[in-house]
C-alpha cells in the first residue's frame, strides 16, 4: 500500500488531472485566459462532442472520439480514468471518501455486473438517438454532465469568490477587480445538475465507479470494445497469494477473486490493482495468453448490437435533421413561435440534433444572453441554450460561442458572416408601446439596434414611434431585452427555424452638418 | 442671473454633500466660479482631439482652475457601444487620454474613468479604445456592470425623475469630468452633454418608461454636476444613432466644445450639428428649469482655430 505509483499509474494520474482542471477551468474561466480555440483541443478527445460532431461538420474533431475507440481496444477503458472528467471527479470523490472514513468499510468489494440495466440504458439510449432525440444522450454523457455541474455550479461560487474579492478590494480602494454578473438560469438547469452531481458522489464515495459501470453509455459502450482489447489486465495465477488486496482497491468492484479474474467490460484501468498487488502478480498481458473462455454466442450478440449501435449512430442525426420542430408557447404571453437558436446553429433542428447541452457556450457567452432551455425547444431539446432576452442580447460582433462549441452544434461563423445571420425576426406590438400609450418618447429599441431594423420614425404629436424592417434584422434580441415596458414587452424576436440571410443596412454618406473649414454656427 | 443661479446651486450643493460626506466637498467652494473664467464656452475646429483640447483648456486658463493638487477626478466619456474609434458611437479615446494627463499635470491624486455601457462592458471599453487610453495615461478604469457600484439619491428638482442610483464615484470624487460625444440619437434627438449623465445611472429602463425627455432634464438638475463639459465632435454620428451601423453614418467636424454649463455646451454642439437648440424637448425642459443657457447670443464664447 505505503509503496510509490507504477509508472503506469502515475501517468493516468498526470493525464486525469490535467483533464479534470483543463476541463473545470474552461467553464469557470471568467477571465476569458483560454482562447477559443484552445479549449476545443482541450475537448478534443470528449467522445460524445467529438463522435456528434462527425455528423454535424466536416472538421478533425471527430478523429478525437475514433482515438478514443483505439485506445480502448489496445488497453480497455484506459478512457474513463485517463480522459473523463466525469470518471476522475468520481475518483476524487471515492478518495476523499476513504481518506476521511466516510465510507465505513475501507475498502470495495467485487459487485456483479449490472448487465441488464447497463445494457438497457446504452440500448434505449440508441434507440431515442434512431428515434431522432439527444434526449438521453444528452441527460447522461459524461462530459456534458460535468460541463452542466461546471457551467451551472462551480462557475457561479467563482463568481461569487470573485466578487466578494472585487468588493472587499474596491471598498478598501486596494485594487480593481470587476464583478462578473450572474444572471440566475432556470430551475432545471440548476436542479439537474445539483441532484446528479449529488447522486454521482454519494454513488462515488460508497461503490466507486458505480455511474460508469451502471449508467453511463460511453462506459458501458467502451465496455463491450474492451472485452476484445489486445492488452488486459490479468491476474497471474502462479503468482497469487489470494490476498484480495487488488479486489479492495478495484473502483470499479470487477475484480473476483474466486476465479481470479478481471471484468475487462467495467474495468476503467485506473491501474490501482497493478500498484496493490505485492506478489507483483497483476499487470497488463497480451490478450492470447489469457485463457479465455468466451462464450461465442456471447461474442457474436455482443457484436451484432455494436455494429448496429455504429449503423444506428452513423444514420440517426441525419434521419433527425429532417423533421420540423414543434415549440410549446407555455404561459409566454408573446406569442413566439420559436427560441432563437445561437447564430450559427443553423436552424433548431440541426441545433437540437446534435447540441449536447454541455452549456460550454453558456458559459463564455460574455452577455450572458445564452441560457439553457426548459421546454422551448419540446422536451427533447431539454437544457440546450437558446437567446433569452430577459437576460440580455446578443453582441453584433461576437461569435464565441460557435467557435467553443465542441459538438458542431453551432457551426463556426466569422464576424462577417454572422452579421449576415438571421437567427430570428422583430415583431412590433405597438398597443404596447409606451410611446402609443402613454404619448411619450421613448426609443429604446431603436437605440440598441445594431442594423437599425428597427427605426423611430415620426408620428404623431411631434413624437417618433418604432418602425420595424424584417429584412436586415438579424435577432440579436437587444430591442426585446432594451424595451422597458411590463410585463410584456412591445417590441420581441420570434426565432427563425431555419435561420435566414439577413441583408445588409445600406449605406449612404451625409454631407449635413458642421464643416470644420466654415465659421461657427454661433 | 446665470452667474447668481450658478453661485447660489453651488454653495447648496456644497452645504448639501459637505454636510452628508466626509471629505471632497469642502475644496470645491474654495474653487474659482465661472465669473472668474474669461469665457463662458469655447469652441475650437479644425485639428486632432489632443492638441484642440490643449488650446481650448488653455484659453478657460488651463487644467489647474478645474483640479487642485490632490484632488480626486472622474473623467466619464461615453463608452455605451461596442464599436471601434471610426464608428465615433464613443468618445475620442485620444481625446480621453489628454483629458487625463491635465489632470495628473494640475496635480490629481487619482482619475477615474467608467461608463454603465449598453453593450457588454468588456467589449466596450476594449474596442472603444478608451481602456487603452486610459491605462496609458495611468488612469484607474472602473467598472460600472453591476448594482452594487450605484448608491440612491434623491433629486429634489426633478418632477418625473426624483429618485435614482448614481455611481459611487460621482459621489466620492472632488471633480466631474463630463466628456460625451455629439451624436445624433435616435429616441433623444440628440446625445450630448446632458444625456451623457444617463450613464452614470443605474436603471435607464424607468427614464424611457417615464417620459425620456424631461427624465434627462430632471438629473440635470442633481447638484452632484460636472464640473467641465468637453464635448468631442471630432467624428459625428449624423444619423442611425446611437450606434450607428457604418462609417457611413460618421462626418469629420474637427471640432470640441469646453464649458461648465451643459446646457449651453450642448446648445452650441446642437447648433453644429445643424439644428435649433429649442427643437430639442429635453433642451426647453432644461432652460425652463434654468439649469442653464440655452441662448447662445448671451455667453462669452472664445472661438478658436488651430
Amino acid at each position: 500500500m505505503k509503496q510509490k505509483f507504477s509508472w503506469q499509474k502515475s501517468i493516468r494520474l498526470f493525464f486525469a488531472f490535467l483533464s479534470i482542471i483543463a476541463i473545470t477551468f474552461i467553464f469557470i474561466d471568467l477571465w476569458k485566459l483560454v482562447s477559443p480555440a484552445f479549449m476545443r483541443l482541450i475537448l478534443f478527445f470528449q467522445f460524445v462532442p467529438s463522435a456528434t460532431s462527425l455528423f454535424s461538420q466536416t472538421s478533425v474533431y471527430f478523429i478525437g472520439f475514433i482515438v478514443a475507440i483505439i485506445l480502448t481496444f489496445f488497453l480497455g477503458r484506459i478512457y474513463c480514468s485517463f480522459l473523463c472528467p466525469l470518471g476522475v471527479l468520481q475518483d476524487v470523490i471515492s478518495r476523499l471518501s476513504a481518506i476521511f472514513k466516510i465510507r465505513k468499510k475501507k475498502n470495495f468489494v467485487f459487485h456483479r455486473p449490472q448487465s441488464v440495466f447497463r445494457y438497457s440504458v446504452l440500448t434505449i439510449t440508441i434507440i431515442s438517438l434512431l428515434t431522432g432525440s439527444m434526449l438521453l444522450i444528452d441527460l447522461l454523457d459524461p462530459y456534458s454532465n460535468y460541463g452542466r455541474i461546471s457551467a451551472n455550479l462551480f462557475r457561479p461560487v467563482m463568481i461569487g469568490i470573485n466578487n466578494l474579492l472585487s468588493q472587499i478590494l474596491w471598498s478598501l480602494k486596494a485594487g480593481l477587480i470587476p464583478k462578473v454578473t450572474y444572471a440566475l438560469p432556470n430551475m432545471v438547469a440548476l436542479v439537474f445538475p445539483l441532484v446528479f452531481l449529488l447522486f454521482v458522489m454519494i454513488m462515488a464515495a460508497f461503490r466507486g465507479r458505480f455511474y460508469c459501470n451502471v449508467v453511463c453509455p460511453v462506459g458501458t459502450f467502451l465496455g463491450l470494445i474492451s472485452k476484445f482489447s489486445l492488452f488486459k489486465i490479468r491476474i497471474d495465477k502462479s503468482k497469487c497469494s489470494l490476498c484480495g488486496s487488488c479486489s479492495k482497491v478495484c473502483k470499479a468492484e470487477c475484480i473476483n477473486l474466486k476465479n481470479q479474474a478481471i471484468d475487462m467490460s467495467r474495468c476503467v484501468g485506473c491501474m490501482n490493482c497493478i500498484d496493490s498487488c505485492s506478489e507483483s502478480g497483476i499487470n497488463y498481458y497480451r490478450n492470447k495468453l489469457v485463457n479465455s473462455k468466451t462464450d461465442e454466442k456471447r461474442r457474436m450478440a455482443i457484436m451484432a448490437l455494436l455494429s448496429s449501435a455504429g449503423g444506428i449512430l452513423a444514420m440517426s442525426p441525419r434521419h433527425r435533421a429532417m423533421g420540423e420542430h414543434r415549440y410549446k408557447a407555455g404561459e409566454v404571453p408573446v406569442k413566439k413561435n420559436h427560441p432563437c437558436s445561437p447564430p450559427g446553429s443553423k436552424s433548431i433542428s440541426h441545433f437540437t440534433t446534435y447540441c449536447t447541452a454541455c452549456h460550454l457556450c453558456v458559459s463564455a457567452c460574455p452577455t450572458q444572453v445564452l441560457q439553457p432551455s426548459l421546454f422551448h425547444y419540446g422536451i427533447e431539446g431539454m437544457l440546450q441554450p437558446m437567446l433569452d432576452p430577459q437576460i440580455n442580447f446578443c453582441n453584433y460582433d461576437c461569435t464565441i460561442c460557435s467557435e467553443v462549441c465542441p459538438s458542431g452544434a453551432i457551426l463556426l461563423l466569422t464576424k462577417e458572416q454572422k452579421h449576415k445571420t438571421q437567427v430570428g425576426r422583430v415583431h412590433f406590438i405597438k398597443q404596447s408601446c409606451v410611446v402609443f400609450t402613454d404619448l411619450k418618447d421613448c426609443g429604446s429599441c431603436s437605440e440598441h439596434c445594431p442594423t437599425k431594423a428597427v427605426q423611430m420614425v415620426s408620428w404623431k404629436h411631434g413624437l417618433k414611434i418604432p418602425e420595424i424592417n424584417n429584412e436586415i434584422c438579424v435577432g440579436c434580441n437587444a430591442c426585446e431585452y432594451a424595451c422597458p415596458t411590463k410585463p410584456y414587452k412591445a417590441i420581441y424576436v420570434d426565432g427563425n427555424s431555419i435561420h435566414q440571410l439577413a441583408k445588409q443596412p445600406e449605406k449612404e454618406v451625409t454631407n449635413e452638418g458642421f464643416n470644420p473649414d466654415e465659421d461657427f454656427p454661433f | 442671473m446665470k452667474r447668481r443661479d450658478f453661485i447660489k446651486t453651488g454653495i447648496t450643493a456644497g452645504l448639501v454633500t459637505g454636510a452628508a460626506m466626509s471629505f471632497g466637498q469642502g475644496t470645491r467652494l474654495l474653487m474659482p466660479s465661472e465669473s472668474y473664467l474669461p469665457y463662458d464656452l469655447v469652441a475650437v475646429k479644425g485639428g486632432n482631439p489632443g492638441a484642440m483640447f490643449d488650446k481650448a483648456i488653455q484659453a478657460l486658463g488651463g487644467m489647474k482652475n478645474f483640479v487642485k493638487a490632490g484632488q480626486t477626478v472622474l473623467v466619464k466619456p461615453n463608452i455605451g457601444w461596442d464599436v471601434p474609434p471610426e464608428r465615433a458611437a464613443n468618445t475620442n479615446p485620444a481625446l480621453v487620454k489628454r483629458i487625463i494627463e491635465h489632470c495628473y499635470n494640475a496635480g490629481a491624486k487619482t482619475v477615474y474613468v467608467f461608463d454603465n455601457t449598453c453593450d457588454n462592458w468588456q467589449k466596450c471599453y476594449q474596442n472603444s479604445g478608451i481602456e487603452k487610453a486610459a491605462k496609458e495615461a495611468n488612469a484607474k478604469i472602473v467598472p460600472g456592470n453591476t448594482e452594487s457600484y450605484y448608491q440612491s439619491v434623491d433629486l429634489t428638482k426633478g418632477s418625473k425623475l426624483t429618485k435614482t442610483k448614481v455611481h459611487e464615484l460621482v459621489m466620492e470624487t472632488d471633480v466631474f469630468i463630463n466628456v460625451p460625444v455629439l451624436k445624433h440619437h435616435s429616441s433623444a434627438d440628440m446625445t450630448l452633454a446632458m444625456k451623457n449623465l444617463m450613464g452614470v445611472v443605474w436603471d435607464r429602463r424607468y427614464w424611457h418608461l417615464h417620459d425620456l425627455h424631461q427624465c434627462i432634464a430632471d438629473y440635470a438638475s442633481f447638484h452632484k454636476k460636472p464640473t467641465l463639459n468637453i464635448i468631442d465632435a471630432y467624428r459625428v454620428l449624423m444619423k442611425n444613432g446611437p450606434r450607428g451601423t457604418s462609417e457611413a453614418d460618421v462626418k469629420m467636424f474637427q471640432s470640441q466644445i469646453i464649458s461648465t454649463d451643459m446646457v449651453a455646451a450642448d446648445a452650441a454642439a446642437i447648433a453644429l450639428f445643424g439644428k435649433k437648440p429649442e427643437d430639442v424637448r429635453y433642451m426647453r425642459i432644461a432652460s425652463d428649469l434654468k439649469l442653464g443657457q440655452i441662448d447662445l447670443s448671451k455667453l462669452r464664447i472664445a472661438r478658436l482655430n488651430m
